[in-house]
């Protein structure tokens, strides 16, 4: 079975291209474009990863992280937080929330497609 | 209650923009007294001082003087310290803690240096003998005490202009960083959008391609990569600006950070044929520092290092404990490139700078990288310092603390630390 990447994302122009993206390395993709939607789809598919933007229309990745892991059904899911801020302290607080990666965009799809393969296999990542 | 002269409404000593007192001006005074012969006698010296329109109330009880103090009307308050039951002193500790700050100056009978001493103590303007009271000498009083106040106020309105100017100055700086955060965010999100649609055409994902079609979208790729790069230049001189620029250091292997920033920029000087060494001599390679940040600045000494050097050159990347207290170390780069012109050797960290008329370029992209270079080197308690000669090469030499911020000497580091 492949293995399922849950992308919250709220550029459908992001979502578009890394879809093809995790798609040729074999993954299914499901995407959720806003922070309501995201823990619904992550309740309903439970992913092996989520990609998470930390902006997005109705909360922010932070919270979303927050309620899945105060979810036993999504809780030990791995969290690659990816953002377009630089603002001081979103690195801290993502690593606080037990995040296995964060990247900030634009990103290598190279180091992105690395960091999904070590949080599937169950590594943490050590370039955090 | 009598007074020499009907008191005027048209002095409104006590606001904020009293004009300077000159000598000609009218002055208006409350003396509180409870003798009438005194008062009499403060009046015909008040008279005799023959200062034009200078007129004079008089409230002959503590309660009636202090009623009249807190309506604001007069220029200077004299305050007899007998007045019966209650003191002049008692009266101007009262009157101390009112928002009228029109000066006071009090009235003692001879042998009264400790009143005296207390009275100014608490804030009255001056103090004076009755005994030794003379046209001269009141007026005198007064005219100093008024000019006192006066210069008071306006230090005063003084600070508080520059409260105000802080404030907004400082609201200001938090609106502009927030404006460039948005800025950025808002620029780099379509960005991620065109690098990942041109890696996945690069990569082949949507069919096969020429050698020429890779070679242009590698440099698609490259020309996406360095306006992130002017982005987040753009973003940290914005926080050095609002000296909101801050590092968080951890213990962490720097002989591994080094080879991680050579690895990183190793294609780009292979392609340019050009030998990129590395040499470290450490006791320990662990070192308290923003890898992060330290990693920004050795890629801007090395992709400059990799700019500026002609093919077939070689760069050395060096670290070395030194002898310094706090311990330290020592990092350079060091280049076979064109050199930098002893004229602008000296303004090379300043921002900006290769911006000015008729100045060659320095670096690449908007020149502020070395700025930036030098701010996260200060911030992490170092220097950092460069030698060139034309034609020969350029060396950037920079040097860290190695320890833990809190156990390195606190002098060496406090005035970089305040900065965070």
């Amino acid at each position: 079975m492949k293995p399922k990447i849950l992308l919250v994302e709220d550029d459908e122009k992001i979502v578009k291209a890394l879809t093809v993206r995790l798609k040729s390395q074999g993954y299914e993709v499901v995407a959720a474009f806003d922070a309501v939607m995201a823990t619904s789809k992550a309740m309903e598919h439970h992913p092996d990863v989520i990609l998470l933007d930390i902006s997005m229309p109705g909360g922010n990745g932070f919270t979303v992280a927050e309620r899945l892991h105060d979810s036993s059904l999504t809780a030990d899911i791995p969290i690659i937080f990816l953002t377009a801020s630089k603002e001081p302290g979103l690195r801290e607080r993502a690593k606080e929330l037990g995040a296995m990666a964060f990247l900030e965009k634009p990103f290598e799809a190279q180091e992105l497609v690395s960091f999904i393969r070590q949080a599937l296999a169950g590594h943490t990542v050590p370039a955090f | 209650m009598n007074a020499l002269t009907p008191p005027s409404n048209t002095i409104t000593k006590g606001s904020p923009h009293t004009p300077l007192p000159f000598p000609h001006d009218p002055i208006h005074i409350l003396l509180v007294e409870d003798d009438e012969d005194d008062y009499i006698l403060t009046r015909e010296t008040i008279a005799e001082m023959q200062h034009p329109a200078c007129s004079l109330e008089w409230a002959s009880t503590f309660e009636a003087g202090l009623e009249l103090f807190h309506q604001h009307r007069h220029d200077l308050y004299l305050f007899d310290f007998r007045l019966g039951i209650h003191t002049g002193i008692e009266l101007l500790r009262l009157c101390m803690k009112t928002d009228n700050h029109a000066p006071i100056i009090l009235l003692t009978g001879s042998g009264g240096e400790l009143v005296a001493v207390e009275a100014l103590r608490l804030g009255a303007a001056d103090y004076v003998t009755k005994g030794m009271m003379s046209p001269k000498s009141l007026h005198r009083a007064i005219m100093n005490a008024l000019e006192k106040a006066h210069l008071r106020r306006t230090l005063t309105e003084h600070q508080h202009h520059l409260e105000k100017t802080n404030q907004a100055l400082t609201k200001q700086n938090g609106e502009i960083q927030r404006f460039y955060h948005t800025l950025a965010h808002e620029l780099k999100t379509p960005l991620t959008a065109v690098r990942e649609f041109t890696s996945l055409i690069y990569d082949g994902l949507a069919g096969p391609l020429t050698a020429e079609q890779r070679e242009y979208l590698q440099n698609s790729l490259e020309c996406i990569d360095q306006i992130t790069n002017q982005i987040n230049d753009l973003l940290d001189i914005t926080r050095i600006d609002t000296g909101k620029l801050s590092i968080h250091r951890q213990l962490e292997n720097l002989e591994l950070l080094i080879a991680r920033v050579v690895g990183t920029l190793n294609q780009a000087a292979q392609h340019k044929s050009i030998t990129v060494s590395v040499s470290t001599n450490l006791n320990s390679p662990e070192v308290w520092i923003d890898k992060t940040r330290m990693a920004q600045v050795l890629t801007n000494l090395l992709s400059n290092a990799i700019k500026f050097t002609p093919p077939g050159g070689t760069i050395e990347v060096a670290a070395c404990d030194t002898r310094e207290i706090p311990l330290s170390v020592r990092l350079s780069v060091r280049d076979t490139g064109c050199g930098i012109a002893p004229e602008h050797l000296e303004h090379i960290f300043d921002r900006l700078y290769q911006a000015e008329e008729g100045h060659s370029r320095i670096e690449g992209g908007l020149g502020l990288g070395l700025t930036i270079t030098r701010e996260i080197v200060k911030l992490h308690g170092g220097s950092i310092s460069v030698q060139s000669q034309l034609g020969q090469g350029t060396q950037f030499t920079f040097t860290i603390p190695k320890g833990k911020p809190e156990t390195i000497d606190h002098q060496s580091t406090q005035g970089d630390q305040d900065e965070t």
